[in-house]
């Protein structure tokens, strides 16, 4: 039946629907959205049209619509995202050490020099930077740090693509490279576009334009951030809504899929406000002779504070570019209302900015401009993205800093420190606001997993409690200090475990882990949040 | 400092430091396991969730607000069109060139646009050179067209240091053709007396004239200190000619009100010379959004007994802002005062210090008031809406007197507030919206107030 089906169903039966069950199937781990097929039509990001619709329209439009909230409609019976070409399991399904996490997707390192430019860069964004081919014949974006901020956005375009690659996400190589100016060449048959879209011919006057927006090394170098150009045809980024229509492999509306409701934790955790259709990149490609779209995240140099300090507004993170409720309350409250950022304040040391965990509040962070599967995100979806942050680790973290090369070991030691107390303030707000009861096994008569919020350092102490249909307590377990815990199985062919965890007075709101024991215990599907 | 951020840091890190995972542990779960899905039934529902309760009861609201819905997708219809082809043809970066004539957008040309209330919109275009021998010379050409003006011409260039010297220089040229001045009687009467003929201090009876003027006025000094420290002196020479008559705007003739006689140059042709020593201690931080700091002009000078006009003229205005939090609400206070001395019947009606309009006192019309003697005091509160524009609430009082001695008494002070939106950078005001309140409502708007303050001082 479909929703509008359900709708008048439910309309006529006041509301009253049956309690859901899940096939006796094994857990899908994979979807098979690689069927071969015809290449599309490139997606240009039209600035104005996408502004328009996203700052001014959209929210009206929306808002009028009074839209259900429909869960993600990619996840499996976990509740977890099965790989595909949007995503691939990699810190949900195992540890990663340091080492790993720092390598990221990298698997060539970065440029070698000398640099030879080849074109103008009318893509990736509004910095200055252009393409150049490396001594190995490999062609990266290259970009710069604002004189302003020396070191934050090219730190900040390592750091990000390094957690969104340990995460699961589909990103570019991206690495620093500094070089001097006589190891940067430029090709004679080197082009660029103007902004009204004339294809004319780069000059040294032009590369030099670029170099000078950029701040030097001491020792007189430039640094940059240098992402390998993807495998592929790029047909334009993916749009926040809807789907592709001349790609049968997506069948999920963007703004349903799991990871890219659940990134709105990471971009939050990272400060990447700049999430919009331009910093993403779908490339057409060819696996075992099958044609399809792979879709990747990209431009993360405006993370960790940078766009903030870029567009000189201390509001980013807090207020879309064009905020309704907020600037109309502003408006009519003669400033008396003093704003959540405005107390902030900027730390010493410029490639750092006002970035902090301090003034950080989850439930209050915003993009800067509007994405649809960020306003769209549930607390299963704010759980799982949580999930995946808890999961980093001091010396993942650390490990991932250092890729970025700051040349203040004390800024460094501050952002990794940055990074942990909002990752805490996640932890809280986001993964224990549900009962944060995971991974899962069952060992002899008893379900046996993790208290997410105890193993990763988010609270202390918990007890699994489990209920009956009627809700009165058959179990209750204290949480080990090391987050495990058990909780015993019913006997039945389709049973349904209602836990929950409890802190001192306040419990989570109810898990379901549906289960059968038939022919052997297995677990069938999971709920986080039930209706 | 550093030590108290790495602190503070630290102790928010603090909960992260407790038993973590340990390495190389075993997969959670292994992707490689099991068959492939296809993508929108990996779910593995077999009896799917129903509606929420909530979602069932917003049926009728959404029923309810289909049609609005449908009429606004209508209204919206063009503004997505537009925003398509703004993309399509590349009009922003289009209009950008257009406007500009070098990379560096120093010189280029500018729309203008205004409107104020009385006299309805004015439009023209202004072009501009901002460095035009590489010190922030600023050469500017504008015409202006509708509202207050039949036709308005004006050549400015403003420099603080000249080619890099200390020479201030300001240059202006003007031409104004204006249909329908206001003139409202001279001084503030309690009670306006009826009949034609008027003595002009016997009356505030609104009425109108067409005035025609040239000026030119070189203005050269010497300036020392940097900015947010800039401190200006130096001297001015300004030339005045006015002419007037019936106004053609359909509205009630000066001379039907007032005696004509008694209204110093209406008859005549006004021709003066001004001669005038300046200073200006300008210690703002910026010049647009958020400006704060303090601004002093004073000038003291007169037109010379070389004609049938002869007066004393003087004048000051100070602007003082105070940060009433982080720079983001700000209270800035202004007094002005001006004033001109000699023998009435010498003195052009046109030269008499005036109150009124955008500058100075905004709840009335412009130049409603004018004596020889013009005193204001404002405040105005600034508060942030979004990156780019800030919110205004203000209060101002003036008065215009004959003498001194009756500026003094405040309870005859004319009163007007109102509130506005400042929108803008740091550097300049792009756009200003006043709506301001005194003997009746009153519309000021300008996207030509990159000079918030020169603008009120250029009044004076």
């Amino acid at each position: 039946m479909n929703r509008q089906g359900q709708l008048v169903l439910g309309l006529l039966l006041g509301g009253c629907v049956s309690s859901p069950t899940f096939k006796d199937q094994p857990v899908i781990w994979r979807v098979n959205d690689r069927q071969d097929m015809a290449k599309p039509q490139t997606n240009e990001f039209e600035r104005i049209q996408y502004f328009g619709e996203v700052l001014v329209v959209g929210p009206i439009e929306h808002g009028l619509g009074l839209p259900d909230k429909q869960p993600a409609r990619n996840v499996n019976a976990l509740d977890e995202v099965p790989d595909s070409t949007w995503f691939t399991n990699r810190l949900g399904a195992h540890d990663l050490t340091p080492a790993e996490a720092a390598r990221g997707p990298v698997t060539a390192g970065p440029p070698q020099l000398p640099l030879t430019v080849i074109r103008g860069k009318d893509t990736g964004g509004g910095n200055p930077g252009f393409f150049a081919r490396d001594a190995t014949q490999r062609t990266f974006l290259i970009k710069f740090d604002t004189k302003q901020n020396p070191e934050m956005q090219t730190a900040s375009s390592v750091v990000v693509n390094r957690v969104l690659w340990a995460v699961g996400y589909f990103v570019p190589e991206d690495t620093l490279v500094t070089f001097a100016r006589e190891q940067l060449t430029l090709s004679p048959d080197a082009k660029t576009l103007t902004p009204t879209g004339v294809k004319v011919k780069l000059t040294e006057t032009d590369v030099d334009r670029v170099l000078a927006t950029g701040p030097k090394t001491t020792d007189g170098r430039y640094r940059a951030s240098a992402s390998l150009l993807l495998p592929g045809t790029p047909v334009g980024g993916f749009d926040p809504e809807g789907r592709r229509d001349d790609d049968p492999n997506d069948l999920v509306d963007h703004e349903d899929r799991r990871e890219l409701r659940g990134l709105k934790v990471l971009a939050a955790w990272l400060g990447h406000t700049d999430m919009k259709m331009d910093n993403t990149l779908d490339m057409y490609i060819e696996e075992n002779n099958k044609h399809f779209l792979r879709h990747y995240l990209l431009d993360f140099g405006e993370a960790l504070g940078a766009h903030q300090a870029e567009k000189g507004r201390l509001e980013d993170g807090w207020e879309n570019v064009w905020d309704w409720a907020e600037q109309t309350k502003a408006l009519l409250t003669f400033g008396l209302w003093k704003r959540p950022w405005e107390e902030q304040t900027q730390t010493p040391w410029p490639s750092i900015g006002a970035f902090s965990s301090r003034y950080f509040e989850p439930d209050l962070w915003k993009e800067a401009y509007p994405f649809s599967p960020f306003a769209e995100a549930d607390k299963s979806d704010q759980y799982w993205g949580a999930k995946q942050v808890v999961r980093f680790t001091r010396p993942m973290i650390e490990a991932i800093v250092a890729e970025a090369q700051l040349s203040d070991p004390e800024a460094a030691k501050y952002l990794v420190d940055a990074l942990l107390g909002r990752r805490w303030k996640i932890g809280r707000d986001w993964l224990d606001a549900l009962t944060p009861f995971d991974d899962f096994k069952l060992v002899g008569n008893e379900l046996c997993g993790v208290d997410l919020a105890v193993r990763h350092g988010i609270t202390r102490e918990g007890a699994l409690v489990q209920s009956d249909d009627s809700g009165r307590i058959v179990d209750e377990r204290l949480v080990a200090r090391d987050g495990s815990v058990c909780t015993p199985l019913p006997k039945a062919k389709y049973a349904v475990l209602r836990l929950r965890i409890r802190r001192g007075r306040e419990v989570r709101p109810e898990l379901q882990v549906h289960y059968s024991s038939e022919p052997t215990p297995h677990i069938i599907g999971v709920i986080r949040q039930p209706l | 400092m550093r030590l108290t951020w790495l602190v503070l840091a630290g102790a928010m890190a603090l909960p992260a430091l407790l038993p973590q995972p340990a390495v190389a542990s075993p997969p959670r779960f292994d992707t490689a396991e099991g068959a492939e899905g296809q993508p929108d039934q990996a779910r593995g529902w077999d009896d799917p969730p129903g509606i929420e309760d909530e979602d069932v009861a917003l049926f009728i609201p959404r029923a309810v607000l289909l049609l609005p819905r449908l009429v606004l997708s209508a209204v919206f219809w063009l503004p997505k069109q537009g925003f398509k082809l703004i993309d399509h043809y590349h009009l922003v970066e289009r209009t950008e060139r257009i406007l500009f004539f070098d990379e560096a957008h120093y010189f280029g040309w500018m729309p203008l646009v205004s409107y104020q209330s009385g006299y309805g919109p004015t439009g023209g275009a202004k072009v501009f050179h901002n460095a035009l021998f590489g010190h922030d010379e600023s050469l500017s050409v504008s015409g202006v067209y509708g509202g207050r003006y039949t036709q308005g011409y004006r050549l400015t260039f403003k420099s603080d240091r000249t080619g890099g010297s200390r020479l201030w220089l300001d240059v202006q040229g003007r031409y104004e053709a204006e249909p329908g001045l206001l003139f409202g009687g001279i001084g503030i009467v309690e009670q306006n007396a009826a009949g034609s003929d008027l003595n002009p201090r016997d009356s505030n009876e609104l009425t109108f004239l067409a005035q025609q003027r040239a000026l030119g006025l070189i203005r050269a000094g010497y300036t020392a200190g940097q900015r947010r420290e800039l401190v200006k002196f130096g001297g001015s020479v300004i030339f005045n000619h006015r002419e007037f008559t019936r106004n053609s705007v359909g509205k009630r003739q000066l001379a039907s009100v007032y005696d004509p006689t008694e209204v110093p140059g209406y008859e005549d042709q006004v021709n003066t010379l001004e001669l005038q020593a300046n200073l200006i201690v300008d210690l703002r931080e910026n010049r647009g959004l958020d400006t704060r700091g303090t601004y002093l002009e004073g000038f003291i000078g007169g037109v010379p007994e070389l004609d049938q006009y002869a007066y004393l003229h003087y004048g000051f205005e100070l602007a003082h802002t105070i940060d009433l939090y982080r720079t983001t609400r700000l209270l800035r206070l202004r007094v002005a005062l001006e004033a001109v001395e000699g023998d009435t019947a010498r003195i052009p009606f046109t030269d008499l210090p005036r109150l009124g309009g955008s500058q100075r006192l905004r709840g009335y019309r412009e130049a409603q008031f004018r004596d020889a003697r013009a005193s204001l005091a404002g405040i105005e509160y600034e508060y942030p809406i979004h990156e780019s524009v800030r919110g205004l609430l203000f209060i101002e009082a003036g008065y215009v007197a004959e003498h001194y001695r009756d500026l003094v008494k405040l309870d005859r002070w004319k009163v007007g507030y109102g509130g506005g939106l400042l929108i803008g950078s740091e550097s300049n005001i792009a756009f200003q919206l006043d709506l301001a309140y005194g003997d009746g409502f009153h519309v000021y708007l300008s996207t030509d107030l990159a000079q918030a303050f020169d603008g009120r001082s250029e009044q004076l």
